[in-house]
């Protein structure tokens, strides 16, 4: 069984066996779901690079509050980087970053993201001695020191990757009954599903009850991006954010493990990127220049990236488009806009009893069956054309 | 609706002023800046309100308050009271300036009812029409230019009505709008053709590309990650490959390190050993060591003396010559020559005995009673009683036979044959002639026996000739020469007695002269040995004196094993110098060995030198085992001969490093230039996010555009004849009767009239300016019926209608406003002396009234 403090001298006193030990609590430092190289479809080119420096910059900051911490390791939870869009220079990243580590140790669960094969950096770096991977699919342990055992696992493909729990007998450890035993890995708790990401797959799903019944004091997993503790296991989240809307409180969990196999977490916010997701209703705004003092307003103070969602009823005579609004973002490191909320102050079913070609035109399209979002759309750019408006593409 | 006041609190001009209408037709008159047109605009305002909202406000209304906005002062407050269908009396304050204190309040009730009618931000009495602020003066508000329009433009009057039946005559007419919308997605949705450079094209190429950027990115990144791999396995194979080969040269060099040491170790024992230099060469003896070896060497070979007794050679041969010689010729007769006087003998003998014929007759009659039983025999071979004859007949005939045989050997024996024989025939003869009667067959045997007997003869006298022959050369080889064979023979016979004789006497001789001949050659090679034996001792001597060994005795002599004794020290003092010489030899190759060995371990350096080399060799060899795995090492230790192995690890090596490179090479040029994938990504998702909006836009526009044209359709369809009975009610009136009829294309709303004079139908625009203003007006009033909503008739109001037209085109147009007054309340705002005379005769009182407009202050 590996130990890696026997490959690197650490300051702990000596244990009841003469052997290097830890004295208890042991304070760990846990993250997940990094996605270093990740896509961020919604932005262009210039800010989905700086999105993924920002990545790189939350690792080294997790590398710094390490060391702020003098946690005894580093545990990832997988999916530290996307395989399929990994650049070449992730590599040397990577290995100089965990590097700097040294001589806290670090292990690393391949997920399905960064599953581990051949080609994969994990294979293929030379990691520096105090970076440990797990290889296997199944649960493998490792001495973190006298005591205590961590058990980890990694996905050797992208997908269909089994429980990890299933069948995992904790005596098959060389030293089999460890005071406290640890898991490490990247996997689906079925009862979190329902609260995480839409698309989010159950890899290696598995049950929270089966952690106890494998005997695991604790686990420390990866895959769910929105944060989660439970009894017996710690989802971190994403420490940097990876799309709008993240809620709850993401970033690096400092574990103390206690002699009992207790578990005390403190979240600590890592992530470089600012993401705000910001909603205004502009009901009533009678022009342009109006809804542009508000944006406006709404802005003051904000940093990286923002997803801005205007919504309400303004006067059909408003004439306003994404471009209008455009330059108020122009101090951040990204946006997404959303205008399909304003609705044109038409009444239309004041409109739709005229006895005019208008009237008919809406009474026609309510009762086309048209889905609501092309029936919104059609309705105000038929209004809007019947108004001798040019501005016929409604967000 | 009716409007019974409407009151100017404070707009533009106007201050606290106040007009109020009848229900029926409403002729404002007053001269050129009494305030007419001020007083159109707060009916309008006063009724419909403005439109309020944050910020700043649209450019219409912002026009309509600079012309009506009170110049001093900060209201702006104008007030109707009308009148609605369902008989309630609503009082409208408009707050034009501040928007705030604008209300609808039933007089009756004293309740505000502005909900009722609030429309963008204030109330608008036109809502209780169905209608709102801006169709309300599209429709019910008929200005001087509308009517202009009409003589100007004829097609004005068609747009009109379809800008009504789309919008009340608020905005575009829908094929404007149809207009409008294809031409927005001609520009922003485009064809999807191959040369289209619009949107929707634009969008898919983008798309395409970048669908295939990135299929090419993910080819190139899956082909990096790949060729990673493999450069990874060929280094890591280089790797191993350089790790063995280290363990190798690390065992080599430590090896080479071991012999360094070991030869600057034996550089310097060799060294220590002859300080002086070089060894000296060997000493020049090697022929004297020759002679003494071959001198030691002959002395152990050294032969036996040879001892010589009895008579000498000399005395043998004396008693030789004293011996007669040894005759010649046979000392004994000769076989041959006996054999051939013995055969001659026989043959005589048989010549003589063929030649009888006392024996020829005997030997007729053996063969006459031999034939004869054998008949007998032969004939009775089934009366066995027969059979003594034959018995008989058969012994005479073998002993005759054998007589016969006989005869040329021995003569006598052929005749004792014969002589039973006979008799045995003579009795088998007598034996037969009693059994049988005899016939041919003993005549036969007999003819037969005496021609043999004759041939026999002749047979052995030929042979008798041929041995007679014989015996005589044998003879004569002998010397005899005598005709008569057995005296010849006789006196050959003593011959070989007398010889015989002779030759025992002379028979010692060869024994002597073996003797002779034996002594001689012991005689000689004794002498030969004792010169040799003289030989050694002189050569023994002479070496012993060269060498230092002591002599023999003087009188000592070589003379067998025995007389050896004297030279045995000598011997072993030779042996003594050969073996000490031996050894110093062989100490002297030793040290030239040595010396050599020293030179080929030092070559050209000095033993500082080497031992130097043994050093460096030595920490170089260190430090090349502390560059391997300590395993490594260990499973190295067993190579025997790293030597032909680190030439194939070299090879292997510089080929695997080649290849590494290679692949680090092909690695590092594609990373250089690999696409990101994630770009990629983000490139596509933004090319299908302006692919899915063009495309969403060009389903908005299809889907719009279908839907407009088929209302527009519809209403069309549906307005058309309401329209063109409207007209046609009040067609004949105002035309005075030219025209009959109208009717309204569904279509495009164009208006056609029928003549009265030949009933045909005519285009509207084609009519003359008057008759078409009338028709507008109609079709106005026709319009707001149609677009009020029910229940309710919206009031018309009409600023200079009669300005532009001659005097008989106003009056038809008065009258026609009078006759729509019937049915709603109509407002005729007017500085034409015209519509005032004419009113002044024609409004009826009680029901029209006439309202006569003092001037106005000119604006400051």
């Amino acid at each position: 069984m590996y130990r890696w403090d026997r490959c690197i001298p650490r300051r702990n006193e000596l244990g009841p066996d003469g052997e290097p030990g830890l004295r208890l609590p042991v304070k760990l430092l846990h993250f997940a779901d990094l996605h270093l190289d990740a896509h961020f479809a919604w932005a262009p080119t210039p800010v989905a690079r700086k999105r993924r420096e920002n990545l790189r910059a939350t690792l080294r900051r997790i590398v710094q509050l390490a060391h702020a911490e003098a946690v005894e390791a580093v545990l990832c939870g997988g999916d530290l980087y996307e395989h399929e869009r990994v650049t070449p220079d992730t590599t040397a990243f990577l290995r100089a970053t965990l590097a700097d580590l040294d001589p806290i140790p670090v292990f690393l669960a391949p997920g399905n993201h960064d599953w581990y094969g051949p080609a994969s950096l994990y294979a293929r770096v030379a990691w520096t001695r105090n970076v440990h991977v797990f290889t296997e699919d199944r649960l493998r342990p490792v001495e973190l020191a006298s005591g205590i055992t961590l058990w980890g696992g990694a996905h050797r493909a992208p997908a269909n990757t089994d429980d990890f729990l299933s069948g995992f007998n904790l005596d098959e450890g060389p030293n089999a009954r460890s005071m406290v035993n640890l898991g490490l890995f990247h996997a689906a708790e079925r009862g979190g599903l329902a609260f995480q990401e839409e698309g989010k797959a159950p890899h290696a799903a598995f049950d929270a009850g089966e952690i106890e019944r494998s005997e695991l004091d604790h686990v420390f997993l990866g895959h769910f991006h929105a944060p989660k503790d439970g009894s017996r296991l710690t989802y971190p989240g994403n420490p940097d954010p990876l799309t709008f809307g993240e809620v709850g409180e993401r970033g690096a969990v400092i574990a103390s493990i206690g002699a009992d196999g207790s578990v005390e977490r403190r979240r600590v916010r890592v992530a470089t990127s600012e993401v705000h997701d910001i909603a205004i209703d502009v009901n009533n705004a009678g022009s342009r220049q109006e809804i542009y003092e508000i944006v406006a307003r709404a802005l003051v103070g904000r940093e990286g990236s923002v997803r801005l969602t205007l919504s309400g009823e303004i006067s059909k005579a408003v004439e306003i488009s994404s471009a209008d609004l455009e330059p108020l973002f122009a101090g951040l490191d990204g946006h997404v806009l959303r205008i399909d909320g304003l609705r044109p102050a038409y009444d239309v079913a004041a409109l739709a009893e005229e006895a005019t070609v208008r009237g008919r035109f809406i009474r026609d399209v309510l009762g086309q069956g048209l889905d609501p979002e092309l029936r919104r759309r059609v309705l105000t750019t038929g209004l809007r054309a019947l108004d001798g408006r040019t501005d016929l593409e409604v967000a | 609706m009716r409007i019974e006041r409407v009151s100017a609190i404070a707009f533009g001009p106007l201050l606290d002023q106040t007009l109020e209408f009848s229900d029926g037709l409403n002729v404002v008159f007053g001269p050129n800046e009494a305030g007419k047109s001020t007083w159109h605009a707060a009916l309008y305002a006063g009724l419909c309100g403005v439109r309020r909202s944050r910020g700043q406000p649209i450019a219409e209304d912002r026009a309509f308050r600079d012309l009506h906005m009170p110049w001093d002062g900060e209201r702006w407050d104008v007030e109707v009271l009308v009148r609605l269908e369902d008989g309630r009396r609503i009082d409208i304050r408009q707050d034009l300036a501040g928007k705030v204190d604008c209300r609808a309040t039933d007089v009756s009730l004293g309740t505000d009812v502005s909900n009722e009618i609030m429309f963008e931000g204030s109330p608008d009495g036109s809502r209780w029409l169905g209608l709102d602020r801006r169709a309300f003066r599209a429709t019910a508000c008929i200005g001087q230019a509308q009517l202009l329009g009409i003589a100007d433009d004829p097609d004005l009057l068609q747009e009109h009505m379809q800008r009504a039946a789309a919008t009340r005559g608020s905005d575009a007419t829908a094929a404007q709008a149809i207009d409008g919308l294809e031409a927005f997605r001609r520009a922003q949705v485009g064809e999807d053709r191959a040369n289209s450079t619009r949107p929707l094209r634009r969008a898919k190429v983008g798309r395409d590309e970048a669908e295939a950027e990135l299929a090419e990115a993910t080819r190139q990144h899956a082909t990096f990650l790949l060729l990673g791999e493999a450069a990874d396995g060929a280094a890591r194979r280089a790797g191993e490959t350089a790790a063995e080969l280290g363990s190798l040269q690390a065992l080599a060099a430590r090896r080479a390190s071991d012999e360094a040491r070991r030869r600057a170790s034996r550089a310097t024992e060799i060294a220590g050993r002859y300080p002086d230099g070089p060894p000296l060469g060997p000493i020049a003896d090697e022929d004297l060591a020759s002679r003494v070896a071959s001198a030691v060497d002959a002395w152990e070979r050294r032969p036996e003396p040879i001892l010589l007794d009895g008579p000498t050679s000399h005395e043998l041969s004396l008693s030789l010559d004293q011996l007669p010689p040894v005759p010649a010729g046979d000392l004994a007769p000769a076989a041959e020559v006996v054999g051939a006087k013995a055969a001659f003998d026989r043959e005589r003998e048989a010549v003589r005995l063929l030649s009888d014929p006392t024996l020829e007759r005997g030997a007729s009659g053996i063969a006459i009673g031999a034939a004869g039983a054998v008949a007998t025999a032969a004939g009775a071979g089934s009366r066995a009683p027969g059979q003594r004859p034959v018995i008989l007949a058969g012994g005479a005939l073998a002993l005759a036979f054998a007589g016969l045989v006989a005869v040329p050997v021995s003569v006598a024996l052929g005749v004792a044959l014969l002589v039973p024989a006979v008799v045995l025939a003579l009795w088998a003869a007598i034996e037969h002639r009693r059994a049988l009667s005899v016939g041919q067959p003993v005549g036969r045997a007999s003819d037969g026996m005496a021609d043999g007997w004759a041939a026999r003869r002749a047979e052995r006298t030929a042979a008798l000739r041929l041995s007679e022959s014989r015996l005589a050369g044998l003879l004569e080889s002998r010397g005899i020469t005598i005709a008569d064979l057995d005296e010849g023979y006789e006196r050959y016979l003593a011959d070989c007695q007398r010889r015989a004789g002779q030759a025992r006497t002379a028979a010692p001789a060869d024994d002597l002269r073996a003797r002779v001949e034996a002594k001689r050659d012991l005689e000689q090679r004794a002498a030969q040995t004792a010169d040799l034996v003289a030989r050694i001792e002189a050569e023994l001597r002479q070496v012993a004196a060269q060498v230092g060994v002591g002599e023999p005795e003087r009188g000592a002599r070589l003379e067998g094993r025995e007389g050896g004794r004297g030279f045995e020290d000598t011997v072993a003092g030779l042996r003594a110098w050969q073996a000490d010489r031996t050894r110093n030899l062989e100490a002297q190759e030793t040290a030239r060995h040595e010396w050599q060995e020293l030179e080929m371990l030092l070559r050209a350096d000095s033993l500082v030198d080497l031992r130097g080399e043994a050093e460096r060799l030595a920490a170089r060899a260190e430090e090349l085992r502390r560059g391997i795995a300590p395993g490594a090492a260990a499973s190295i230790d067993a190579a025997a001969n790293p030597d032909h192995r680190i030439a194939e690890l070299q090879a292997e090596l510089a080929t695997r490093r080649s290849e590494a490179d290679r692949l680090a090479g092909q690695l590092a040029q594609m990373a250089g230039s690999l696409p990101s994938v994630a770009e990629a990504e983000e490139r596509l998702a933004a090319a299908d996010a302006q692919l899915a909006r063009v495309a969403q836009l060009e389903r908005v526009l299809i889907t719009t555009i279908e839907l407009l044209r088929q209302a527009e359709q519809q209403v069309h369809r549906d307005l058309a004849p309401v329209l063109g009975s409207a007209i046609a009610r009040s067609l004949p009136r105002i035309s005075g009767g030219r025209y009959v009829d109208a009717a309204v294309n569904p279509a495009d709303l164009a208006v056609k009239v029928k003549s009265s004079g030949d009933g045909h139908w005519r285009d509207a625009r084609l009519l003359s300016h008057g008759t078409q203003e009338q028709i507008y007006l109609l079709l106005r009033i026709a319009m707001a019926d149609q677009l009020v909503a029910d229940g309710e008739i919206s009031p018309l109001i009409c600023d200079e209608v009669t300005v532009q037209s001659d005097e008989a085109r106003a009056l038809e147009l008065l009258r026609l406003l009078q006759e729509a007054s019937r049915e709603r309340q109509v407002i005729v705002l007017t500085h034409d002396e015209r519509a005032l005379a004419w009113a002044e005769a024609n409004l009826v009182d009680g029901r029209d009234r006439l309202i006569q407009l003092g001037p106005q202050l000119a604006r400051a």
